[in-house]
């Protein structure tokens, strides 16, 4: 965890258009998948803006998203069980795709997929709260 | 016993590739007898003032054979019954006259002679065709086939009238009904409000879909539309299918549109025919008051029904694999978060679980 967060800053997390529906993203974008073996991918937004984070996800790395939502140090803290850790990844062969601010939350400490499912709720109604930082125009 | 066809249209397009007509080109092959009869009376009309009793009389076109390519039904004119050798020259004058107005072009002035009444005849021919089909009415002319199209249609339809006649297939909410008049309004999926008029077979139907809103009618038949293409209302109706909770089942019927690796490179798509069951099940099973989540796709392709609030998220994943539906719920407000798992077949208590933790 880098010492300079606090328990305000946010962290982008990008939602698939199928993980959202009436302006709400579902807990399936605030959960690991197997892929990614229990580590939620974020960005720092010390590092990036909404859009910036948005646009490394769907230009350089060709993935969809419907947009950027953010989850902050705190709430994460207070699902309890979840580290964030700084991530930066850096791609050799494609030096465009590399990301200084990537970050994950690390869900390895939580045991069953249940309980997996609590903390992915949680984030998700604080994201929903919080509300969309940046869509694309349609 | 066979006579040079009074015209032999050929119909072009995939469905007339078996050298058969559809019932519903019958019908425009009906409304052709019927203008060339009625353009006939007015061609006699305007000679002699009057058109003399029995004038036609008996007159009718019969398919006599269907030939090849795609589909070419030989039309010939009979009299009370009886082949007719010789044609009353008016009705072959009609004939070409009908044939020059669907060879005119857009942007080519029609002919004078055709009256403005007889445009309205063009709801009914041609009215089978769909999009991509023609009928060529002199398919073997070197210069032209006189060609009519669903598009040349239309401009014929709507050379001299506001509105325009097509099949419809239209699907949404029934809003009233009117017993006696046999009358209703129907509130499209597109929020658009259309008045219907329909059959006694279709009543019963109609009333159990009647401000129902999780009853979703579809109606195939006639239609009259406006120059916009906008339809305003719905004048026949052949086909009706109730179609129950169609929010819900097209959300889940969209999922069949993902492919393998559609999350980041990764992502199952789901299998249709899990799907298929799923739809099934929500037809036959889904609570009538109960609301209607968001449906959501998992990366191992199941399917996530997801109910959302302020304070609180409620998850029943139908997981195809396990053939388990699983409940996760949370809420911040009363700190409750709630797993429970159920049989596949376990919808009832799941849902009734469900209906209580959306009150909480």
């Amino acid at each position: 965890m880098s010492a300079e967060w606090t328990p305000d800053s946010l962290f982008y997390r990008q939602v698939h258009p199928t993980h959202r529906k009436d302006g709400v993203p579902s807990s399936q974008a605030f959960g690991p998948t197997p892929k990614d073996e229990d580590k939620l991918s974020v960005d720092d937004s010390a590092k990036v803006s909404a859009e910036e984070s948005w646009r490394h996800f769907t230009e350089k790395l060709g993935f969809q998203s419907a947009g950027t939502w953010a989850v902050s140090l705190g709430e994460v803290a207070e699902a309890e069980d979840l580290v964030l850790e700084a991530s930066p990844t850096v791609h050799p062969q494609e030096p465009a795709k590399n990301n200084p601010a990537h970050c994950h939350i690390d869900f390895s400490q939580v045991s069953s997929k249940g309980q997996k499912k609590k903390r992915a709720q949680q984030l998700a109604i604080k994201a929903t709260a919080r509300g969309c930082l940046f869509q694309p125009s349609a | 016993m066979t006579q040079e066809p009074f015209i032999q249209p050929r119909f072009v397009g995939p469905r007339f590739d078996g050298h058969t007509l559809p019932l519903s080109a019958a019908k425009d092959l009906a409304a052709y007898e019927e203008l060339v009869l009625e353009l006939a009376k007015h061609l006699v009309r305007q000679r002699h003032g009057r058109v003399k009793k029995g004038f036609a009389q008996g007159f009718s076109l019969h398919i006599e054979r269907i030939d090849d390519g795609s589909a070419k039904p030989a039309l010939v004119a009979m009299m009370l019954g009886t082949l007719l050798p010789d044609l009353p020259a008016e009705i072959v004058e009609a004939k070409d006259l009908i044939n020059s107005v669907i060879a005119t072009e857009a942007g080519q002035p029609f002919p004078t002679d055709f009256p403005k009444d007889c445009y309205s005849y063009f709801n009914r021919i041609g009215r089978s065709l769909e999009e991509g089909e023609s009928i060529e009415w002199l398919p073997d002319s070197p210069t032209n086939k006189t060609v009519l199209t669903p598009v040349k249609r239309k401009r014929l339809v709507l050379a001299h009238r506001e509105t325009y006649e097509a099949e419809v297939n239209v699907a949404g909410l029934v809003e009233s009904l009117d017993a006696k008049r046999r009358t209703g309004t129907l509130s499209s999926l597109e929020n658009q409000t259309v008045a219907f008029a329909f059959d006694d077979p279709f009543f019963s139907e109609l009333k159990e879909a009647l401000g129902n809103k999780r009853l979703t009618v579809n109606f195939k038949g006639i239609g009259v539309f406006d120059v916009n293409d906008r339809l305003n209302s719905i004048t026949e109706i052949d086909q009706l299918e109730l179609l129950p909770h169609v929010e819900l089942v097209g959300g889940i019927e969209s999922l069949a549109e993902l492919k393998d690796g559609w999350l980041e490179g990764g992502g199952k798509a789901p299998k249709p025919e899990d799907l298929s069951w799923l739809m099934n099940e929500v037809v036959r099973i889904f609570p009538a008051d109960l609301e209607y989540p968001a449906v959501v796709p998992t990366e191992d392709g199941s399917v996530v029904f997801e109910w959302s609030r302020p304070q609180a998220r409620i998850e029943l994943e139908i997981n195809f694999a396990e053939q388990k539906l699983e409940l996760y719920a949370t809420n911040l407000k009363t700190k409750q978060f709630v797993e429970e798992s159920y049989s596949q077949d376990g919808w009832t208590d799941a849902f009734g679980k469900i209906a209580t933790l959306l009150v909480a």
